[in-house]
């Protein structure tokens, strides 16, 4: 068996396998490489005729325009015939070890806790289509299986494929490292002894912000009891006790003023319009006067895209199931934090942390221009007033 | 594509398809529907050839080539560079004629409408 395993949670591979996995990467690679300086090169030509036509190079005009050409038809075809097969090498990988991955789960060391609803309601935003194309989604649990490690095991495996390995290789950690550098630099007094994430998938960034903050008591909160029991698993695994709760960010059902800090990595764009101000609200009722909320979400703003940005993220909206992509990237958090009461407001470009961050090497992190995907984050956070 | 295949719980539907593929517009569906084809035999092809690295090099260490040394075979960085500039080939090869759209689209003919 060749693969080197990180956890033992995380799903190995065999010869051919890990061959078709490499083969995803590859031609992920070659297509982000080749393919859409290609669509770039020819939606900055249309948009510069557009413009030369005396009107603005709307997403409704480009979109017009590209979609008789047959470079972007096949850019289309191509981007997610690599998603399905990304996927599909995932699920092959854990569908055979299933049984072990689940003997797994229940030896794993009785650290943490799970807590899972039977009757919860998925939001009606994840439901409706399966996000990034993960046959099954984020919340898919089939009725009485209930040791089921499926979709945290799939997601697990898929994410350093998807990311190319580029978010913190297969501890996929980078963005909960990212997350405590920005704490580290903007709020220095916060000693987090309660801390929540939401939307927490299998708890690749939660091990990391437990790991730097070790005296708190860390909760994960996601939408699929299949994603949380893997989650719990794997943590256990690692050493690292977390407690994971089923449960929508809009309405968590957790206790009033119970955190000291509340975040997300990524959640938000995987929501809606009228859930960003509940999910506001919802975090300034879960922490304690003085406590801090962090968004941290892709690093990229509607107002600052050009014509390719513009027509890249309507791929990720329509075709790789983020339907609020493009709302997420254009919503005003500063204005969203200060109606639902938070003070001490910031939102702007991070870098990457790679790693774990030291305080005394923070300074600067924050405020800086958008160096790109995996080198900043775009991130939204507030304090709830002491009094 | 795997040499040792055992048998697990039968496979649920909402496991192997995502739901809300939408019909992009303009994208011909039999054309879609062929690329999906396409780079998923693409993809047996590179497991294959791969395979077939793994026998050359346990026969040329006069190792027992067994479908059970083939599974276990592990490639070392040499090994796996090489497998790399194989599969990079490959989807440069086989991808040429998606980007041939590219020049076409840059021929001076307007096909916006």
């Amino acid at each position: 068996m060749p693969a080197v395993r990180i956890h033992p949670m995380m799903p190995l591979s065999t010869h051919d396998e890990a061959a078709e996995q490499s083969f995803v990467v590859a031609l992920k690679t070659f297509l982000a490489t080749q393919f859409d300086p290609a669509v770039r090169r020819t939606t900055l030509g249309i948009a510069e005729q557009i413009s030369a036509a005396g009107e603005k190079p709307t997403l409704q005009r480009l979109r017009k325009r590209l979609e008789g050409r047959q470079l972007y038809q096949n850019w289309i075809s191509s981007l997610r015939a690599a998603q399905e097969l990304m996927w599909q090498a995932a699920v092959d990988c854990v569908d055979r070890q299933r049984s072990e991955l689940e003997a797994l789960e229940r030896s794993a060391p009785k650290l943490g806790s799970l807590h899972v609803d039977p009757g919860f309601e998925v939001p009606r935003y994840l439901a409706a289509g399966d996000v990034h194309m993960m046959p099954g989604g984020y919340y898919y649990d089939p009725p009485g299986d209930e040791h089921s490690v499926r979709q945290g095991a799939v997601f697990d495996k898929a994410a350093s494929l998807y990311s190319l390995g580029r978010q913190g290789g297969q501890m996929n950690d980078m963005r909960g490292q990212t997350i405590v550098a920005h704490l580290y630099e903007i709020y220095p007094d916060l000693q987090p002894t309660r801390i929540l994430e939401m939307g927490c998938t299998v708890g690749n960034s939660l091990v990391a912000v437990a790991r730097n903050f070790p005296a708190a008591k860390c909760t994960g909160l996601d939408v699929g009891a299949s994603l949380l029991r893997y989650a719990r698993a794997r943590a256990a695994h690692l050493g690292v006790a977390l407690d994971f709760v089923q449960g929508s960010a809009e309405a968590t059902g957790l206790p009033e003023a119970s955190f000291d800090l509340v975040y997300s990595s990524a959640m938000l764009h995987e929501t809606s319009h009228k859930a960003l101000p509940r999910i506001m609200a919802e975090c300034y009722r879960l922490l304690r006067p003085g406590g801090i909320m962090v968004h941290l979400e892709v690093p990229f703003r509607a107002e600052m895209a050009d014509a390719y940005d513009l027509v890249r993220a309507d791929f990720e909206t329509r075709y790789n199931n983020e339907p609020f992509w493009m709302g997420a990237t254009e919503a005003d958090y500063v204005r969203l934090a200060r109606e639902a009461g938070f003070i001490d407001i910031h939102a702007g470009f991070q870098d990457a942390a790679l790693g774990p961050p030291s305080r005394d090497q923070v300074k600067g992190m924050f405020g800086q221009p958008n160096k790109g995907g995996y080198k900043s984050w775009y991130i939204a956070s507030a304090r709830k007033p002491r009094q | 594509m795997n040499a040792t295949v055992r048998p697990g719980k039968p496979p649920d539907h909402r496991y192997r398809l995502h739901r809300h593929r939408i019909k992009a517009p303009g994208v011909d569906p039999r054309v879609d529907t062929l690329m999906g084809m396409v780079m998923s035999l693409l993809s047996e092809v590179s497991v294959l050839r791969e395979r077939l690295d793994a026998h050359e090099r346990l026969g040329a260490a006069q190792q027992p080539v067994t479908p059970e040394t083939v599974d276990d075979y592990v490639p070392d960085e040499a090994v796996q560079q090489a497998r790399a500039a194989i599969r990079q080939r490959m989807i440069e090869k086989v991808c040429r004629p998606l980007l041939a759209a590219d020049a076409k689209d840059h021929d001076g003919q307007d096909r916006s409408t």
